[in-house]
């Protein structure tokens, strides 16, 4: 059987227990073994309450530098938040746990008790890269947290741990954003990432909204002046401040807004369109609609009827109809 | 024009005893060269970076007449393809090779001579049937003749064929090769023209319309029959005047007598092109406008805007001169009605039509 990383169970046995302040140990940036982002510790809390610490979290000593959290990164949080004043760790020499090994210690542990959120993903991929070959990264970890072996799964994840900030990152890792609008983000300035941010979040775009709003938007800007500059066009502001409608209503609102600036004589003609419609009283049952983008040459009629007698009563009624004659693609000279 | 900077030479073993190789080597003059087999394209290749300043030669051993896959859901005009190349040294914003082409760099078949002699056997065996064929389609027909003569070879073959005719389509002013010619027969030089606005800054690499238009005229004067595609055609701010002063020029520098045809279409794009378009050309406003998914499933303009196009630009060609040879290139039978006035029905239609022309040129 090959294996990933030589298996060395032997540095746990030069491990010395220790008890720690934990709030020595939680470094203002996540430590090199992290894979924690994100996520409620709130279950996790109310474990520790119940039964109290059942693993020991793990640690590596570096030399003269500050102690490494190898395993037990989020246990270590959690007795923090709860006022614990130590944690008992285990504490190994780094000279028996090279880095990376424990990054692959790490992994596994975290793989073999819960899944990964994006980001988390990403930022362990970007570890697992720093030590081993991309393409051993694409074909032996990344299938291991169920993902394609693709280059390009693996440099988006690996950018958005490298580059998101702020609500973007928060948002990836509790999935209120989805990692195709992450990437999307990504393409755009910093500055501009955390605005766009904002307004996903604020009008609690979902996943599908987000993908349209950051493509209306990316069409948008190179004419609008940048993308701050499209959502003015399309009064982002006085939208956030109406108080007519509801949250869903303005994400709505606000992506048939973008539309229209983007498609200003598709949707004219949709509109026109419908208006003709809806001028013609159809019957109820009967139904006429354009084709997609108005491209087939041909308009549909649908007509629902229980027996002939009722299909006959439909075609009478269409047949006075004279404005049907009039139907036409409403781009075209006379349409109302 | 900006000559094909050409930095390094990748040569595939099977090449190295062609006499393409030993014409382009020996134009090159002194350029790094490496021997490639034929699996360094795709994983040198960057998606959407086509390494244009590295000229590959090598082995083709497909098909090197075929014809053009058009799409069933437009009209199509029966085109065969002539694949000599693959990529050009030319970087248009627009271009669809972008897209298409998996493997990069500027890559030359070597063995011309021998896939020419098939595909001249083919056109032999069917002679009530008329070909039209191109090298523009997957290459600019020109822009590497200097290098590798494909007018030399060419242009005698099929100058005898009483079944074809050649198409050698540009965007270069490299006729050099053809005015040495011997023989002008059955041959169509034709040049993809735009509005002045379009080639300044969508067509980098590319000479300005005039150049291209004085090229096309001193072909003309010698001999030539040419044709023009005004393809991609761009919705862009003042694109009518920016094609009539295209079309000015036409009036000013042509002989209308002499030109078989001139087609009409608008930008139309694989949806995974937008992508590689902004990544590549950040600077372009060709995505400006409205772009609806055709029934081919390529991006297209909104059915009024293409007809105002067409509509507009045959206005303008046929007030200069009414018998133009004007076609649509992969539109529907309601957009030739709307902006030619007729339609030829369906693609065989078409076919029949541009065959028209060749007799009428060529006989």
């Amino acid at each position: 059987m090959q294996r990933d990383t030589p298996l060395r169970a032997v540095a746990l046995e030069r491990a010395a227990r220790v008890d720690i302040d934990p709030g020595l140990l939680i470094p203002e940036t996540p430590g090199p073994y992290t894979m924690s982002e994100g996520g409620s510790l709130e279950t996790l809390c109310a474990s520790l309450e119940a039964v109290g610490l059942l693993c020991p979290p793990v640690l590596r000593t570096s030399g003269k530098g500050p102690v490494e959290i190898v395993l037990g990164y989020r246990r270590i949080l959690a007795l923090k938040a709860l006022g614990a004043r130590t944690v008992s760790c285990l504490q190994v020499p780094g000279e028996a746990l090279p880095p990376v090994e424990a990054l692959c210690m790490a992994f596994y542990d975290n793989l073999a008790t819960r899944s990964f959120n994006s980001l988390e993903k990403g930022m362990v991929l970007r570890r697992l890269c720093a030590f081993f070959p991309e393409r051993h990264v694409i074909d032996v970890f990344m299938p291991r947290l169920g993902l394609p072996r693709r280059p390009e799964t693996l440099h988006v994840l690996t950018a958005c741990d490298a580059h998101l900030e702020g609500p973007a990152r928060g948002a990836l890792a509790n999935g209120t954003l989805s990692l195709d609008s992450a990437r999307r983000l990504l393409e755009a300035e910093a500055g501009e990432r955390d605005m766009l941010t904002d307004v996903i979040l604020s009008f609690r775009l979902n996943l599908n909204q987000q993908a349209r709003f950051l493509e209306l938007l990316k069409d948008l800007a190179p004419a609008e002046g940048g993308f701050r500059g499209a959502l003015d066009a399309v009064g982002l502001e006085d939208l956030r401040g109406d108080l007519d409608l509801n949250l869903p209503q303005k994400a709505d609102a606000l992506l048939q807004r973008l539309r229209h600036r983007r498609y200003p004589r598709l949707l004219q003609a949709e509109e026109a369109f419908r208006r003709e419609v809806v001028a013609l009283d159809l019957p109820k049952g009967v139904k006429i609609s354009a084709p997609p983008f108005f491209e087939s040459p041909s308009y549909r009629m649908e007509i629902l009827f229980r027996d002939g007698r009722e299909l006959m009563r439909h075609l009478q009624t269409l047949s006075r109809q004279e404005r049907i004659g009039a139907l036409r693609d409403p781009w075209k000279p006379g349409t109302p | 024009m900006r000559r094909a900077r050409i930095r390094r030479v990748l040569l595939e073993p099977e090449a190295l005893s062609e006499g393409m190789t030993a014409r382009v080597l020996e134009g090159l003059g002194p350029v790094p060269l490496s021997l490639s087999t034929e699996g360094d394209g795709p994983e040198e290749g960057i998606p959407g970076s086509p390494g244009k300043d590295t000229l590959h030669l090598l082995v083709y051993h497909g098909d090197f007449l075929k014809p053009c896959p058009g799409t069933r859901e437009y009209i199509c005009c029966g085109y065969q393809i002539l694949n000599l190349a693959a990529n050009c040294p030319l970087d248009c914003s627009y271009c669809i090779l972008q897209a298409y082409m998996n493997r990069p760099f500027l890559r030359v078949f070597t063995n011309v001579e021998e896939g020419l002699e098939r595909a001249l056997s083919l056109i032999d065996a069917e002679p009530g049937r008329i070909f039209r064929v191109g090298t523009g389609e997957f290459t600019d027909s020109l822009a590497l003749d200097p290098l590798t003569r494909w007018t030399q070879t060419l242009l005698p073959a099929f100058s005898t064929r009483k079944n074809a005719v050649l198409e050698l389509k540009t965007k270069t002013t490299r006729i050099r090769g053809l005015l040495g010619a011997p023989v002008r027969e059955r041959i169509i030089v034709s040049w993809s023209l735009n509005s002045e606005a379009i080639a300044g800054r969508e067509e980098k690499g590319a000479p300005g319309i005039e150049a291209r238009i004085r090229a096309a005229a001193r072909c003309q004067r010698e001999g030539y029959v040419t044709g023009f595609h005004f393809d991609p055609m761009i919705e862009h701010p003042g694109w009518e005047e920016g094609y009539a002063r295209t079309v000015a020029l036409m009036k000013r520098h042509l002989d209308p007598r002499k030109i078989i045809w001139i087609s009409l279409g608008s930008l139309r794009f694989m949806p995974g092109l937008k992508a590689l378009l902004r990544r590549r050309h950040p600077e372009s406003r060709i995505l400006d406008s409205e772009f609806i998914l055709g029934m081919d499933g390529k991006m297209r303009y909104f059915k009024p805007i293409r007809m105002d196009l067409y509509r507009t630009l045959a206005r303008l060609l046929r007030g200069w001169y009414e018998d133009l040879g004007l076609y649509l290139c992969m539109e529907s039978d309601e957009i030739w009605q709307d902006g030619l006035g007729w339609s030829p029905g369906d693609s065989a239609g078409l076919s029949g039509y541009l065959d028209g022309r060749v007799r009428l040129f060529f006989g």
